[in-house]
Order: C-alpha cells, then structure tokens, then sequence
C-alpha cells in the first residue's frame, strides 16, 4: 500500500518541478519497480499490480512502449530473484544489487546522468547519506 | 520460485496487451497522451492549494517588505512608462512604414496558448506533451511556436490533450523557404536541421550562413532557424529552445 502511495505521488510529482526531481522521480519509480520483484520470493498478485504500474508510468514518462517493462524484464527478475532469495543475502547486498540494477537502467534512458552524478551537488549528497548510513549503523546503540 | 499461477497468467495477458499496442501505435500513443489528462486533472487541485498557500504565506509574510517596494516601484513605474511612451512612438512608426512597403499590418497567426505537461526539459526523449486536443481546434500537423519561432509540431492528438515533436527531434521533417526556394529539412536530435534536397530541383543549394529558413502559412510567416555551415555542409541552427513555458498552439493553418 506504501508502494501504491508513493507511485501516485511520483506520477503527480513528475513535471512539476526542476529536471533534477524529474530524474529523482523516475528513478525512484524503477526502484520500486525491481524492489517489488525482487524483495521475497513468493511474489504476490499484488506485487505484480505494483510493478505493472510502476513500469507503466516509467514508460509513459520516458516514451517507451508501454508495458514493454514486464514483458522484456520479467523473467530475468524472476531468475534474479530465484538467485537473490536462494542464497539469503543480507539486506544490505540486496539493497545494493536493486540499486546498481535502477542505476544501469536509468543510464539506458539518460547516458547524460553519468556526467551530472560528477556534479558537486549530487556527489555531496551521495557521499553525507553513505557516512550517515554508516555512522548510524556502527554506532548508532551508543 | 513462484507458486502463484495467477502471475503467468497475468504475463500472459500484458504480452498480448503489449503485442496489440505494438501492432497498433494508434493505441498506444493515445494511452499516453490519456494518462498525461488524467495525470493533469489530478494535479488540478494540489496546483491550485499550493499556490493558494504559497500566496497565503507570501502575504503573511512580506507585508512590511511590500510597501517599501510599493514606493521604490513607483518610481521605476514612472520611468517605465516615460520609455514605453518613447517605444511606442517608434513602434507606430514602424507599423506605418510596414503598411507603406507591405500594403499591410505585420501579420500575427490565430494561435491558442498551450502548457506543456510532464517534462519540460526535453531530457528523455525530443517530444513533449500540450495541454490542448482536438476539442479546442488542434489538429495534427498544427505548429507550436514561441514568439514566432517554430517550437515543434502536433504528431498525435487526444480529446484534451496532444504530442508535440519538437525542431530537435530526429522525427521532424519540414518544408522551409530560403529566399524564396523551398527545401526539405529533418531534425538531427541536435540543435541544427539538416537539409534533405531542394524541393523539385536537383540544383545544389545557393544559400549562405545567416540566411533565415521560414515556412509560410496562409498570411503568416514563421521562422525555423539560421542557416549555418559545418564541415562545409548546410545545417540549419535552430533557435536553443528552454524555455516552454508561453507557448502558443497555431490553428490557422
């Protein structure tokens, strides 16, 4: 339901502000969109509403065909998350594999993202949340 | 892996979904261009209480800073006004020798303003989506300009809502006049045209950089771009369009 919520929301958000949040908007959509997938093993009806939706309005958005999404990344998700959940990675590696897997999705649609990650600002805010992810998680019980 | 049957089954389903709004493009762009309706109706009303508050806040707010700038506009008001008297002068000056050269007024398209839904910046790919269809006169094929500069053209049109592709797409196509000769030209993906051949003639084209490609329309007359040279070929600079934000719909053409 968090997911539903915040799909709707990136759906109004998109095009209302600068092209920086237009970038955060879609790429968090293909976040939710391999999280949704690739999360647990047993996937849900619900899931796949979710992933539907999610890769439905990437699409829209970004002027792919629609429901391309599903029909090409389905079932290398299914194989990735048969690997994935088999070998009970931690959450963390999880994390890192749906990240890294958005990321070279979006580089797809955007080759330009690559050079403006080098830009200061993005590249400050990277490096604050991994310390605080961190710090937090090595010391945050103290 | 999976012990739901009900997720295949629905793979199934958006296969052939998918196949269908392949074969049939038709479909498929009038799903976006509904989404991005229904995507704005929504908004509507969020739109409308953040600026409510935004507005709200802003009176609270700066009051006290108003009146100072009240004054202080008052006087650059009345300078204002003493230029825009000087410009208007120079510009009634200008229409009447437009009329004695011309045998007419500057001529100005029948256009309705449009708002560009969804991304502005032209980032994933080179077509945006207007805010006006077929129920307010549209048809595909109408240009959207800015000023009287081409921005793009309608490729596909909804009840409410339209597609645009714009000069930079590679998907542009378009016949210009350069003094007086007509050419061909297609969109690159960049900020140049480039020439196909001039219309009806295998004649190797005479223009030279500086020259202005326009289209004509019925009594109007748009411009594309520049002409330009690179690598000794003729391209056709058009102008770096970012802002999109008072764009203008021409319906009578």
């Amino acid at each position: 339901m968090i997911r539903l919520f915040f799909v709707i929301i990136l759906f109004l958000i998109y095009g209302n502000f600068n092209f920086v949040i237009n970038d955060i908007v879609v790429f968090s959509l293909i976040n939710i969109a391999f999280f949704t997938v690739l999360k647990e093993k047993n996937i849900k009806i619900i899931d796949i509403f979710i992933f539907i939706l999610s890769t439905f309005v990437v699409e829209v958005f970004v002027g792919l065909p629609i429901l391309i999404g599903i029909v090409v990344l389905f079932i290398p998700l299914l194989l990735l998350n048969y690997f994935i959940n088999n070998y009970n990675f931690s959450t963390f590696i999880k994390s890192l594999i749906v990240f890294f897997l958005s990321f070279i999705s979006f580089f797809l649609f955007d080759q330009t993202i690559v050079f403006r990650l080098l830009n200061l600002q993005y590249f400050l805010c990277i490096l604050i949340l991994t310390f605080i992810f961190l710090g937090l998680s090595n010391y945050g019980k103290e | 892996m999976i012990n739901n049957k009900k997720v295949f089954l629905i793979y199934i389903i958006s296969f052939f979904l998918f196949l269908t709004l392949i074969l049939f493009p038709n479909y498929n762009s009038k799903t976006k261009l509904f989404t991005f309706f229904v995507k704005e109706k929504i908004e509507t009303p969020f739109i409308f209480v953040g600026k409510e508050v935004r507005d709200l806040l802003m009176v609270l707010n700066l009051n006290f800073d108003y009146m100072n700038t009240i004054k202080k506009l008052e006087g650059d008001n009345n300078y204002l006004r003493s230029i825009n008297k000087y410009l208007l002068t120079l510009t009634s000056k200008y229409s009447e020798q437009n009329k004695i050269f011309h045998q007419s007024a500057i001529a100005i398209p029948l256009s309705i303003g449009v708002q560009v839904l969804g991304d502005r910046n032209l980032v994933y790919n080179k077509n945006f989506i207007i805010n006006k269809g077929s129920k307010n006169g549209l048809v595909i094929g109408d240009y959207v300009i800015d000023g009287l500069n081409i921005v793009g053209r309608v490729v596909n049109i909804n009840l409410n809502t339209s597609e645009v592709v714009t000069v930079k797409s590679i998907n542009y196509g378009d016949e210009v006049f350069i003094n007086g000769k007509s050419y061909i030209v297609s969109g690159t993906n960049n900020n140049y045209l480039s020439f196909l051949r001039q219309k009806e003639s295998t004649e190797v084209p005479d223009f030279q950089s500086g020259d202005v490609a326009v289209v004509h329309l019925d009594n109007v007359i748009l411009r594309l771009g520049i002409v330009s040279f690179e690598n000794n070929q003729p391209i056709l600079l058009t102008s770096d369009v970012t802002n999109l934000e008072n764009l203008r719909a021409v319906t009578n053409d």
